[in-house]
Order: C-alpha cells, then structure tokens, then sequence
C-alpha cells in the first residue's frame, strides 16, 4: 500500500516544477533521452535527480533514525538529535572551506561526511557506556551538536565568501545539489547501507530485550553495536553529504512506522522505515513545488515544521 | 548435567580494586529435573554466580562443564542452546506482543532474517499452551501484568529448548498468589521436561516448599553449601544467616 502511494507520489512530483510536464516527456526523458526537447531535459537534468534523491535521502535517513533507536532504546533518538549529522556538517565544513582540501571531490565530500557521522556516532555509543540514562545520553547528543556548530561557526568565520556560500546553501537541506551523475554513488551507497541494516535484523529484534538477555540468546553485542554505527554512519553520511543535514525525518518516521505497523520485528519496520521516509520527502518536496516552485524553500525548515510538534507529541507520551 | 569443579566465585581484579573471593565450593553435580534455590543473604554473590554459568564474567578458579564440555570453549550460540535465562524485571516493549517475546526464544536456531520454521512455531505453540498464555498471545507485553509479563519471558526461556534455566529472583516483582503460582509452574516444567532450573530467592518458606535441592552460600566460612528436599529449616537458617 505504501509502495504504491509512494510510486503515484513519486510521478506526481515529477510533473511539478517551475511549469508542468506531462508524464509521456517524464517516460522519455528517463528511458529515451533527447537532448534537444526542454521538457525531457529538464525531466532529465532537475526533476529526475531531485525525485530520486528524495527517496533516497527519506528512506536512508530513516533507517537510520530506527537503527539509533533501537540500539540507544530510546524512542528519541535519531541521526540529527544524537549529533550525528553535526559530526558530518563538521567535516564537509572542514573539506569545503578551509584551506586544506583533502577531501577535493564528490566522493572526497562523500568520504567527508560519513567519517564525521561515524566519529559522532562512536563518541555517542562511548558516552552510551558511561552514561545510563535516556534522556542524558540526548543531552550529551545534543551538546555535541551544539559544539561541532561553534566550530563551523569558526570556520565560517574565516572562509572565503564563495565557499561560504556554497556551505550555507548546502547547510539548508536541499534536494536540488545531486547532478543525473552523481545518482549512481548515491544509489549504491544507500542500497549497500539498507541490506547491511537487513543483515542486522535479528540482533536488532533480540536488542529490544536488553544488551544482556541479547547477548544470551546469542549475540555478540559488541560487534553488532559497532556495525550499527557503521550502517547508520554510511547512510547518514552520504544523505549529508549530497543534500546537507536534513533534521527530523530520522526522528519521526521511525515512530509513525512502529505506531502504523504495531510490530517490533525490524524486518518489516526497516522497509516500513525505508518508504515512509521517502513517502514523507516526497510529499515534503510536492508541497514545496506546490507552495513555491521558482523558490526553493529550504527543504529543513518544511522538514521542521512536521517534526517538531510530533516530537513534543513523543516527549509527551513516553517521559 | 552441570558439573562445577573446585569453583572460586568473586571479583577479579580490576581497576583499583583487589581481587576479592566470594566463596568457594568443591565438586557439585546438577542433574536434569532437579529445582535448585540459591540462596543467601543481600551481597553474598548470587548474582556473581549466576553471571559466571551465563558465562557473563570468568570464575576465579576451576571450571563449570555442561554435558562434560568446557564452558569456555563453547560458541555463544552453542551457549544460548544449552542455558536460559529470565531477569528478574523486564518491563515490557512497546508493540512487542507475546508470541513475538516468546519467539525471540527460537533465536539461536533461526536464519539471519529470523525466519521461523514450521518446527519452530510448533515449539512455540507448544511453549504457549503449557504456560497457559494462549490468550495473551497478541497482547502487548508493555500492557500485561508482573506475573503475567514473567510467565511470558519464561516462555521465551522455554521455547529456547536449553537444558539449564536460570531466573534471578524469579518472585521479586510479583504477590503472593503469583509467586506460588510461578514457583508450582517452574517445579512442573523442571520435572515434566526434564531441564535443570536455577532459581535465585530470599523467599525462604516458598524455596524449601517448591524446590527439590537448596544451595546455600554461608558467609561465615566463604563456601557453597548443599542441601537436598526434605529440608531442615532452623538448621539451614541458623548456619547461613
């Protein structure tokens, strides 16, 4: 049911832009390609790339919020609150403005941002050791946000204005920065993260219990916390790198999809995760066509607006 | 069968802190069917016990062997085939119904994506209909009761088909009528499927009633002292407590 909503969806948005499309140039401007009609080209060039990122970025980024949750036990947690996306924005500010350009490229920037994802999530699972409760360990997350925000803060400062311009504008979520090109690492690196989080399932069911009855009924705790991390770091990671740090998605999704389904197997909340991350995009991106085409509503501040309320919902009904 | 040899409970040593020993016990055999109570005052290292079976930390010295294999050298899975076990509180997940907890139990037997089985399900239908939980089993366990809640993660450490459970403080969280109630259902299940159970108590009077064999820890002399069904009480409690 989902499935379909989204692939109705998914067309839907690519009818709308700065003017319509109808759905013959769509078809031909993915699979027959001519380069000498605007519409396929725009088809093509915008629409397609922005589409696709949507799904990816929704459904990858939700994943990642379930994996936090499930691993921290805590309905709150999620890649932007934990500081994981801070972490990625620390080192894309880094490789984008100062003056050391290690990580130059696409991919530099790609490498770039899950390193970051994967450093703030170690620091998380070390604090997760030492601090027991729940709503601490946000705390710490949080505060870790806050101060990887200074430091590119920091180097805002002293960047250049071009480069500065070009961080802010990626600092604002957007669907748009993905070329035809570069959907292709995006699309692999999504995938590779979504089957590692398949191949975790049944840690993450028996987690549920407890590290301790998890690990008695066979579980090598310490091994599957540090892959969950690698999985959520990777698709966390790539989703920052291409669209900036979307926030909330992570966060809510999870909880709609576990209060829709009513289950705890992470079988079908992972692909219950995965689509209605990218519904949510999705029909995020719709409205913005809807609302204003020719201006490009930063894609946080809609992203916000839905999910702030539902966390004060949470907040309200689990503390 | 669990056999300890020459077995040295305590703490090693770590960070600022000496090594210290519990207690110590000589050569004890666990038959199948037997309902084992430890007991012993607060601090005396029940739980440090139960952590070293569950293979949780390292006995000092000597070594626990289960159907005369060495503990250590078994595989986590191979652990979880061979030994359950229950916390004494689990407070329920949100959306995680009673067959799902007590399918958990299946989880060292099942593929990486957790598929059940045919004879999986079949063991869990059965686990279900000899705890009574038939009618729970779409109940969420964040909405049941304590006993309730308790008999359902037993049945998860039933439907894991090991040959030793092990419950710590099975009766803490519960009333009179369910810890009688859970008690008669561990001593039924002991004999009936032929498993070793351990429980941990401080509810004297119920563990010489239900349980066939009473291990003690005297803190006076550090040592693992045993006693089997019919008991004498005064003498049990006047040398342990």
């Amino acid at each position: 049911m989902l499935f379909v909503l989204l692939i109705s969806l998914v067309l839907f948005d690519l009818t709308l832009g700065s003017f319509s499309i109808g759905f013959s140039d769509i078809f031909n401007g993915i699979f027959n390609y001519d380069s000498s009609s605007t519409a396929e080209l725009t088809v093509r060039v915008f629409r397609f790339p922005r589409v696709i990122t949507a799904v990816l970025a929704g459904g990858a980024l939700s994943i990642a919020g379930l994996l936090m949750q499930t691993l921290f036990q805590n309905p709150l947690a999620g890649p932007y609150v934990l500081g994981i996306n801070s972490g990625s924005s620390l080192l894309v500010a880094i490789s984008t403005m100062s003056s050391f350009y290690v990580f130059g490229s696409d991919l530099g920037i790609v490498a770039a941002a899950m390193i970051g994802a994967f450093g703030a999530g170690l620091f998380i699972l070390f604090c997760s050791i030492y601090v027991k409760s729940k709503v601490s360990l946000l705390l710490i997350g949080i505060m870790f946000g806050s101060f990887a925000g200074a430091l590119v803060s920091v180097i805002q400062a002293y960047a250049d204005p071009n480069n500065l311009k070009t961080f802010m504008l990626w600092s604002f979520g957007s669907l748009q920065g993905v070329e035809f090109n570069q959907l292709g690492i995006l699309t692999i690196v999504v995938v590779f993260g979504a089957l590692l989080s398949v191949v975790l399932v049944k840690p993450l069911n028996l987690l549920l219990l407890g590290d301790k009855s998890a690990a008695l009924l066979g579980v090598n705790v310490k091994t599957i916390r540090f892959l969950i991390i690698c999985a959520t770091a990777i698709l966390t990671g790539v989703v920052t790198a291409f669209c900036g740090p979307i926030a909330f998605v992570g966060l809510v999704v999870p909880n709609m999809v576990k209060m829709i389904y009513k289950t705890t197997n992470h079988y079908h909340l992972l692909i219950g995760s995965l689509l209605g991350g990218a519904l949510l995009i999705v029909i995020c991106d719709i409205t913005m066509q809807l609302i204003a085409p020719f201006m490009n509503l930063p894609l946080n501040a809609l992203t916000a607006l839905v999910g702030a309320p539902v966390v004060m919902w949470i907040i309200m009904k689990k503390f | 069968m669990l056999k300890f040899q020459d077995l040295h409970i305590g703490f090693s040593k770590a960070k600022r802190k000496e090594e210290r020993i519990l207690f110590t016990c000589e050569n004890l055999t666990f038959n199948p069917g037997e309902f084992v109570a430890v007991i012993g005052p607060n601090g005396s290292g029940k739980t440090t016990l139960f952590n070293t079976i569950l293979g949780e930390q390292n006995p000092l010295a000597g070594e626990i062997s289960i159907e005369d294999k060495n503990w250590k050298n078994l595989t986590r899975t191979e652990k979880a085939k061979h030994l359950s076990f229950v916390p004494s509180k689990f407070s329920g997940v949100d959306h995680l119904s009673v067959y799902d907890l007590v399918s958990m139990g299946r989880a060292p037997y099942t593929n990486m994506l957790n598929k059940l089985t045919e004879e999986d399900e079949s063991i869990v239908q059965k686990v279900i209909n000899q705890l009574g939980l038939s009618d729970f089993i779409n109940e969420n366990t964040i909405s049941l009761s304590d006993g309730e809640r308790q008999i359902a993660m037993i049945g998860k450490a039933l439907a894991q088909e090991a040959g030793i459970m092990i419950l710590d403080e099975p009766t803490a969280f519960l009333d009179y009528n369910n810890r009688r109630k859970v008690l008669q259902l561990l001593k039924e299940i002991a004999e009936k499927n032929n498993q070793i159970i351990f429980i941990s108590s401080h509810d004297l009077d119920l563990c010489f009633e239900y349980c066939s064999r009473v291990v003690a820890i005297d803190t006076s002399s550090n040592q693992l002292l045993n006693f089997y069904s019919p008991f004498k009480k005064e003498e049990i409690i006047n040398k342990v407590f």
